[in-house]
């Protein structure tokens, strides 16, 4: 019996926007509809997506504006050449895998629901998984980093400036302190005033 | 004669303002993004709707307004505090934001074929537009001869899909133009 009424669901889901056929009485179609479960999840696919993406957000925000490393030099030391060709391998392969995910998920047709949201979430995942990874890789030129900021780069170059004009002020104010300048210099140039 | 009224025109004006970037003899780009998100507001606002969708979407393309201004001000300034980081970052949430877009013109139209073109051009665009940004993602830590080759191909599926939307905008002004001279018609 129970059989037959999952039958009925089936063919009555598989033509939702018509009107019930001779199958169907009205009172069936009721009686159908209502009987379906209800599953009320306490945790969904989207809150655990929702969550996970909440929390790379946040670790990646803590990671660029205190600049912590995450550790990742030393695995990347590990990789040698051929690593690199392997890394470089994987990255392909991933992208690929993402992209064929996407098409299938909106080739299909789907609007709304899990499938849309992962496809976004999976693209978001993916660029911060990126940028992290790039901005731990050794490169020879900091420019090439995607948070290489130009502003922060001139901010610092005018304070190391400065630093280093100081550091010099000292050091020829502590020669005088100290004494270290020699007597015959002073003596000298005492000569040369009154010469004039 | 211009119509200011027609919604479709507004939408296909801002997608162009967002997707073209022309910087001329040392000038910044004229074809700011910011504007571009005023006209999606303007064109979503005209659109024949009162579905939360509506309200939805003209907020997220005002939001998208304000924080455009920031990072092209930034690149104007030559500051560059964001980097790289704020411009990708724009680009998604105007992947998002296209979304919500779609989801408005499938829900508005009634009209059989111009509901079908809707949810073709819905499919394609938000294909070309994801892998797009998937690629340039992955480009980042790929050898740089291969990058500089994805980067390529992302600007290509970006102009495709600002292409398809522009073939769309054809047949939605076609539509547009259509009912108002009907409307033209029963008043007379």
């Amino acid at each position: 019996m129970e059989k037959r009424q999952s039958e009925l669901f089936q063919t009555l889901k598989s033509r939702p926007d018509k009107e019930p056929d001779r199958k169907f009485s009205y009172q069936l179609r009721e009686k159908l509809l209502k009987k379906q479960p209800q599953t009320a999840k306490r945790f969904t696919m989207t809150t655990t997506v929702t969550m996970l993406v909440t929390c790379v957000v946040i670790i990646f925000l803590v990671i660029v504006s205190t600049d912590q490393s995450l550790k990742l030099k030393q695995a990347a030391q590990v990789i040698d050449n051929q690593g690199h060709i392997f890394s470089n391998v994987l990255c392909i392969v991933l992208m690929l895998g993402v992209i064929l995910f996407i098409a299938f998920v909106y080739h299909k047709g789907y609007t709304k629901g899990k499938l849309v949201y992962m496809t976004f979430s999976l693209s978001f995942i993916v660029w911060v998984g990126n940028l992290i990874y790039a901005e731990h890789q050794p490169l020879d030129d900091p420019a090439m980093q995607p948070s290489h900021s130009d502003f922060f780069d001139e901010a610092h170059s005018q304070l190391l400036f400065l630093y280093e004009l100081d550091k010099i002020k000292d050091a020829s104010v502590d020669r005088f302190l100290i004494g270290q300048v020699p007597l015959n210099e002073v003596q000298e140039k005492i000569k040369r005033r009154e010469g004039q | 004669m211009t119509d200011f009224k027609n919604p479709y025109a507004y939408l296909v004006t801002g997608l162009g303002f967002v997707f073209l970037d022309m910087s001329l003899f040392g000038l910044p780009d004229i074809l700011a993004d910011f504007l571009g998100y005023l006209s999606f507001a303007i064109g979503i606002h005209l659109l024949p709707s009162s579905h939360n969708l509506k309200r939805w979407s003209k907020k997220f393309a005002l939001m998208l307004m304000v924080l455009s201004i920031v990072v092209e001000l930034d690149q104007w300034l030559a500051y560059k505090v964001f980097g790289e980081i704020g411009i990708q970052l724009m680009q998604f949430l105007f992947i998002a934001f296209m979304y919500y877009v779609f989801q408005l013109l499938l829900h508005i139209h009634h009209n059989l074929p111009l509901e079908m073109k809707t949810f073709k051009t819905y499919q394609r665009f938000m294909i070309l537009m994801l892998s797009a940004f998937v690629i340039q993602a992955f480009a980042m830590n790929i050898d740089r001869s291969i990058g500089e080759h994805l980067h390529l191909i992302a600007l290509f599926l970006q102009l495709l899909s600002y292409l398809l939307f522009t073939w769309y905008y054809r047949a939605c002004h076609k539509y547009y133009k259509e009912i108002n001279t009907n409307k033209a018609h029963t008043l007379q």
